[in-house]
């Protein structure tokens, strides 16, 4: 590391290279699920997810990346009431969803602003997931 | 022991970062993504210190903890965890599992640093202890084994401590920083509402736009013309703008918009077309010399308006030829041609239009319905053999009859009727057109009277002159044998007798030759006032004392040309009759004034007028007037209405004869009780009187 700013650039660059790989990870899921998996394959699926959000706000925080961490948290949110009451998110709940993958992408490369309405749309969308239903223990 | 720290993180950003930081404070780190990796590494190369992410793929943080407690070579190394949340059930987890210390990101590097030396250096003099204490910990709903030692215990509470003060510290960096956004959010909220009021004073500039607009279409709606309605809108509109308008004229539509405004160019403009359809009324330019000084909205306002401006334009352009259409309608129907009107089979009127109305004498349409068509037949029996023509024919067309008005004056119509019949053929209803004809009448009338006066003058002409050559043979035979006749002859008494009567004769003659001009003339330059002033006296005695004369001479009264003993003779002819119209006495005006004819006119008695310069005597005395009859033979020669003996019948046919011969007018009006009144037109001479 032979100074500051060349760091800064492989860290960004490290960066969107995990970053990508986690955006990869959750979209492909979302897509499996939409088009239906099942039971034990959905549970994997929100797994993934759950730890690709988690993951990616780690990283996200680390680079100072707020926006990301916060759209990040909300995503993790979601997944994580996914995974404890084991539901699948109704069709029309991927939108925002996707939405969220999408202003990462974007917001990694720098253009774009973060979205609290998004944010808060997330986590109403966490809100309507997480009610009393076929609860299982965590874990 | 391989002096290095085993860095354990399934984020190659993070892994990447805390590599650096530890490397800068001078460490040798080894990373690897998971727990089962680093568990792998430690099995050749044992480091004095790892650092590990709880949340990771395959063997997560607490397990790794774990397995490197349970491993007898490995259990003395210190573990760090860094946990995402700092939440009890972690802190617990993370003892149980058998951690040192954790700590909490994000972290600030100094503060990884100092946790990282303090357990480096605890590794500097390991646990003595085996084991250690077993201790069971309830917290919230689960229950913690705790397996390590005091001293670890202790160090784990004063990382958690640490952890504490850190996320204390945080919170209070986080609050000033809440602050400062709190106060850029301010700042913020100021230069938005800032702005914000700009844009609530451009949409009052557009809603003032829109104001002026409506106000302007309303007036639009009263506006019959184009011109000055684009002319008023564009006026209304710069008088509200700062900025500058053109409006193309109709007559250069068509022309490319762009070569309207000339010579000047603008920083700011906008050209807006006043289009409806496909026909263009013009353009707006709006223009400034600044820049961005026409708003969206107002241009927005501007093309609204222009396209119902220009739809209110095409609508008036529609209605204008409505308006003409219908008008031409109404006229052909209503106005001049024809009274229209439907009966009712007791003859009373059930509706008419204005034209029947006007020929009848009634104020209006309205007033005629409901009225009895029987009472203006001029015949009582009119209305019944009407209905029969009308039953026998079943229609009737272009009947020549005569009806009354409501004053009594005569009707004279063609007309056409249709009856509506019922199934049994029974009539029910009249429809009937009238067209008047009364004026036609009056003017056939007119002409019947002067062709018939031209004929009576004609004849009594040659009459007279025949016999006025017989009576001077007479007259000369009978002064010859006068003087052949001594004084005491009585026969000479009976010659004069017969010269005598021969002279009333030849006056008489005279008169007729006047009446039908052929009486020799000497025609002079006259003033009619002067004649007035010199016969008034003469004319007054001829009145006698019950009538009064009055003169009434218009100053600067033109001169005439007559023959004036035959003037005299009117005068007199005239004052004469209206003696006789007023046995009870009364008053006789003499009225002139100048007349100066530009147009034909249909005005009564003037008909046969042209135009040109006249003076008018007005004759008009307050006797007993004329009926229809007397005045249809006034003119006459011979006709009479005194007692045999009385009058000559000559002396309006006199008067008649020398204002023709004189190139002039005679007209006379007259009611039964109400006076006469003869108007006199003499033609205008210009030269000096003698």
């Amino acid at each position: 590391m032979s100074n500051e700013h060349d760091f800064m650039i492989q860290l960004m660059e490290t960066f969107r290279t995990e970053s990508r790989g986690h955006r990869h990870t959750i979209i492909s899921a979302l897509s499996d699920l939409e088009q239906g998996a099942g039971a034990e394959r959905s549970a994997d699926l929100v797994e993934d997810s759950l730890r690709a959000a988690h993951t990616l706000k780690g990283a996200a925080r680390a680079v100072n990346k707020g926006q990301i961490a916060d759209l990040c948290q909300s995503l993790e949110g979601i997944f994580s009431v996914m995974k404890k009451r084991q539901r699948r998110p109704e069709k029309k709940m991927f939108g925002p969803l996707y939405e969220a993958v999408d202003l990462i992408e974007k917001l990694e490369a720098g253009s774009g602003d973060g979205d609290f309405e998004l944010n808060a749309r997330l986590n109403d969308l966490r809100g309507a997931l997480d009610v009393p239903g076929k609860e299982v223990p965590d874990g | 022991m391989d002096e290095h720290i085993l860095v354990v993180e399934d984020s190659p950003t993070q892994t990447l970062l805390l590599t650096r930081v530890l490397e800068d404070a001078g460490y040798h780190v080894v990373a690897t993504p998971d727990g089962l990796a680093a568990a792998t590494h430690m099995t050749t190369r044992a480091p004095m210190l790892v650092i590990s992410d709880v949340t990771m793929p395959g063997m997560d943080g607490y397990q790794l903890c774990r397995t490197i407690r349970a491993d007898k070579k490995l259990k003395n190394i210190p573990v760090l965890l860094i946990t995402n949340l700092a939440d009890e059930e972690k802190v617990l987890a993370g003892l149980e599992a058998g951690a040192d210390a954790f700590i909490s990101k994000p972290f600030e590097n100094s503060h990884l640093l100092e946790r990282v030396r303090d357990l480096l250096r605890v590794n500097v003099q390991p646990e003595t202890e085996d084991g250690g204490d077993d201790y069971e910990v309830l917290f919230g709903s689960r229950k913690y084994r705790i397996l390590a030692s005091r001293s670890r215990i202790l160090r784990y509470l004063i990382s958690t401590y640490d952890n504490a003060l850190q996320i204390n510290a945080r919170l209070a960096t986080s609050q000033a920083e809440l602050q400062d956004l709190n106060s850029i959010l301010e700042e913020k909220v100021r230069s938005r509402t800032a702005a914000l009021s700009l844009e609530v004073e451009q949409r009052r500039h557009a809603q003032h736009l829109v104001q002026v607009t409506n106000r302007f279409l309303k007036l639009a709606n009263r506006h019959s013309d184009r011109e000055p309605l684009l002319r008023e809108f564009l006026s209304e509109i710069t008088s509200f703008c700062e900025c500058e308008i053109v409006a193309i004229s109709p007559e250069e539509r068509g022309k490319d918009s762009s070569s309207i405004p000339q010579g000047k160019s603008y920083a700011s403009e906008a050209r807006i077309p006043i289009v409806f359809g496909k026909a263009v009324f013009g353009y707006i330019f709006l223009a400034d010399s600044r820049e961005n000084r026409i708003s969206q909205e107002t241009e927005q306002v501007l093309v609204a308006a222009a396209t119902q401006l220009a739809a209110t334009l095409s609508r008036i352009q529609a209605e204008q030829t409505l308006r003409e259409s219908e008008e031409r309608f109404r006229h052909f129907f209503e106005d001049d041609l024809a009274g229209a009107l439907i009966l009712t089979m007791d003859g009373l009127i059930k509706s008419c239009n204005p034209a029947f109305a006007r020929m009848f004498g009634f104020p209006d349409a309205a007033h005629a319905v409901g009225s009895s068509i029987i009472s203006m037949y001029r015949d009582s029996k009119g209305w019944n053999e009407f209905l029969e023509l009308l039953r026998r024919e079943n229609r009737i067309a272009g009947r020549e009859a005569e009806y009354r008005s409501r004053d009594g004056a005569p009707v004279f119509v063609i007309e056409s009727a249709v009856g509506k019949f019922d199934d049994s053929g029974d009539l029910k209803e009249v429809r009937q057109y009238l067209v008047d004809i009364t004026e036609k009448k009056g003017l056939e009338h007119q002409l019947f009277q002067s062709q018939k006066m031209e004929a009576i003058g004609r004849l009594a002409g040659g009459v007279a002159h025949d016999f006025n050559n017989i009576l001077q043979v007479i007259q000369g035979f009978s002064d010859h044998l006068i003087k052949k006749t001594l004084p005491e002859d009585p026969r000479h008494l009976w010659m004069e007798q017969i010269c005598v009567a021969t002279e009333k004769a030849a006056v008489l003659t005279q008169s007729l030759l006047a009446f039908s001009r052929k009486q020799d003339q000497n025609k002079v330059v006259l003033n009619m006032n002067s004649v007035m002033r010199e016969i008034a006296e003469m004319l007054r005695q001829l009145l006698g004392e019950k009538v009064e004369l009055r003169l009434e001479l218009a100053p600067g009264l033109w001169d005439v040309a007559a023959d004036r003993s035959q003037v005299d003779q009117v005068l007199m002819n005239l004052a004469a009759n209206a003696r006789d119209a007023m046995p009870q006495g009364g008053t006789l005006t003499y009225e002139t004034s100048n007349l100066e004819l530009l147009t034909e006119t249909s005005q009564p008695g003037m008909e046969h007028v042209s135009p040109g310069a006249y003076i008018l005597l007005s004759v008009r005395d307050t006797g007993n007037g004329m009926d229809m009859e007397t005045m249809e033979h006034m003119f006459e020669p011979f006709y009479t209405t005194k007692a045999k003996g009385k009058g000559t019948g000559l002396g309006l046919a006199t008067v008649y004869g020398v204002v023709n011969q004189a190139g002039g007018h005679i007209w006379c009006s007259s009611l039964p009780g109400k006076g006469t009144e003869f108007r006199i037109h003499l033609p205008r001479v210009v030269g000096t009187p003698r």
